[in-house]
């Protein structure tokens, strides 16, 4: 396995998935009490993690192109 | 300097376009194929993809075969790879029976095509399938008949030498030996596959089976819902990990499959031990009597008619129930209690009903006489719960009894008493007669 650039879907939907897992393996979540007060926030919050990692990772390379273009010799005229 | 930067992208650019080959040649690919290479040939020869011409074929052979019938034309008629010629023509090779097949052929297409004109029964605008037939027969036919030219090369012509004159690389540009424009296929880049999706798929089922296991022995008592999270926990960390080395992203759609399932096993809990359609218990005493039962998908009926109470005795029947209905029988003569919930479905306690969702069972007959007790803890998802009370024929046969032998005394006592009426009024009678006469 190689390191890549930083895949956002993969990362907010595993951390996703381990919250989720780790909260349902360890509380015991009645769902029916669960009002939809309570539950709205949760797609919020991936859609916004979702979202900060995607913008992340486009900055992040945006940076390495530049700074890839900067480290490229110029002929001398 | 500039000049000879450019020169130098236009070298660049003038080796790429040497290197695009004339159209691929229409054969059958002999690496990265799925069956005959028929659909990936097409694909190369045309610059498309080969998954539209799979498609194409698989969608032409569910309606109607003709799918099946085109792939294997093409297998025999187009040449694989490097081969230079086809299974047909190599066949029927140095032989008139190629020509004559050819012609056959062609014939077969006229008269399909002539269909309307010779066959005055078939409407004017005749058009449907044979049309077609008859279009493929005619381009079957063309391709036999080319098979007597020599092969295509498939390799680039020699580069021509660049006029170079001196000075700025405009003029070389223009210089150029120029190559048609033709399709070119981009090069097909394949991403090394990583094998952290199935690292993670692995580790996954080992760790669920192992749960499995270890529930099933009762060493440990998970439940559905803990060995579902463990999934979901062991995909998310694989997904974060892939998120930076390898890749995985197939394992989201699968993690968005379990969540459903998670969630569901959350709401009920699940056992993974349990039975599956209908049983039926008759325990007699205490040890035929189980510590618990599980129902997973069934009917449990319980029936403690013919069980052997012990004065002051209190028994407690735990039942885990997902899916089905359980009905218990308990006997006269004992008083019974019904404590749990019921997800979803309904109860009847000795003819009080309940039904709806969330229902808490409370019930109880405990009265002060009956010191003999059973006590049902019942914990269902889904299904109705319900409790009677019977008698034993071999009691209902002793109270008939008894009714008669008390029936019977009646009888007798009232004969008694006549008799004795009987007896106390004669002497009486036989004054009043005296008195009469006298």
């Amino acid at each position: 396995m190689e390191r890549h650039r930083m895949d956002p879907w993969s990362l907010a939907f595993g951390i996703a998935f381990v919250a989720a897992g780790i909260a349902l393996s360890v509380i015991d979540v009645d769902f029916s009490h669960l009002r939809p007060q309570l539950w709205w926030p949760f797609p919020v919050v991936f859609v916004g993690l979702l979202l900060l990692l995607v913008a992340l990772n486009r900055t992040r390379a945006h940076d390495d192109a530049e700074s890839t273009s900067k480290a490229q010799p110029t002929r001398p005229t | 300097m500039g000049g000879e930067g450019r020169g130098r992208g236009d070298d660049d650019a003038g080796a790429e376009d040497q290197q695009v080959a004339v159209y691929p040649r229409l054969e059958r690919r002999r690496t990265e194929r799925l069956l005959g290479g028929v659909a990936s040939g097409l694909a190369d020869h045309f610059g498309l993809d080969p998954v539209l011409f799979r498609i194409g074929f698989v969608v032409l052979a569910v309606f109607g075969g003709s799918g099946v019938l085109l792939y294997v034309l093409g297998w025999l008629l187009l040449p694989e790879e490097g081969a230079g010629e086809s299974a047909v023509v190599a066949a029927t090779r140095d032989t008139g029976v190629r020509k004559l097949a050819a012609l056959a052929l062609f014939a077969v297409a006229l008269l399909v095509l002539a269909g309307p004109v010779w066959m005055p029964f078939v409407q004017a605008g005749y058009l449907d399938a044979s049309l077609l037939w008859s279009v493929v027969l005619v381009a079957l036919g063309f391709m036999l008949l080319q098979g007597d030219r020599p092969p295509r090369s498939t390799a680039a012509p020699p580069p021509s030498p660049p006029v170079t004159p001196p000075g700025t690389g405009l003029a070389k540009r223009t210089t150029t030996a120029r190559l048609p424009l033709r399709r070119t296929k981009p090069p097909r880049v394949r991403r090394k596959r990583s094998p952290l999706v199935w690292i993670v798929l692995g580790a996954m089922l080992l760790v669920v089976g192992c749960g499995a296991l270890l529930d099933n022995l009762g060493l440990v008592d998970l439940g559905l819902r803990v060995l579902l999270a463990t999934a979901v926990t062991v995909l998310g960390a694989g997904l974060i990990v892939g998120a930076f080395w390898g890749r995985a992203r197939w394992l989201i759609p699968l993690g968005i499959l379990l969540m459903p399932g998670l969630i569901f096993a959350s709401v009920v809990e699940v056992p993974l031990r349990g039975s599956i359609g209908g049983h039926y218990e008759y325990p007699s005493n205490a040890a035929g009597l189980r510590s618990g039962y599980r129902v997973l998908a069934g009917d449990l009926q319980l029936d403690m008619t013919n069980f052997d109470f012990n004065e002051g005795e209190t028994i407690i029947v735990p039942v885990r129930m997902i899916v089905g209905s359980l009905i218990l029988s308990v006997p006269h003569g004992v008083s019974v209690e019904v404590d749990g919930h019921i997800g979803a479905g309904r109860s009847s306690f000795l003819g009080r009903r309940k039904q709806g969702f969330e229902l808490n069972l409370d019930e109880s007959d405990a009265k002060d006489d009956l010191t003999r007790r059973m006590i049902l803890q019942v914990d269902a998802a889904f299904g109705s719960v319900a409790v009677h009370r019977y008698r034993l024929v071999k009691d209902l046969r002793a109270a008939a009894r008894a009714k008669r032998r008390e029936k019977q005394q009646r009888q007798e006592e009232r004969q008694e008493n006549n008799k004795q009426k009987q007896s106390q009024s004669a002497p009486n009678r036989g004054q009043n007669d005296k008195r009469g006469a006298g």
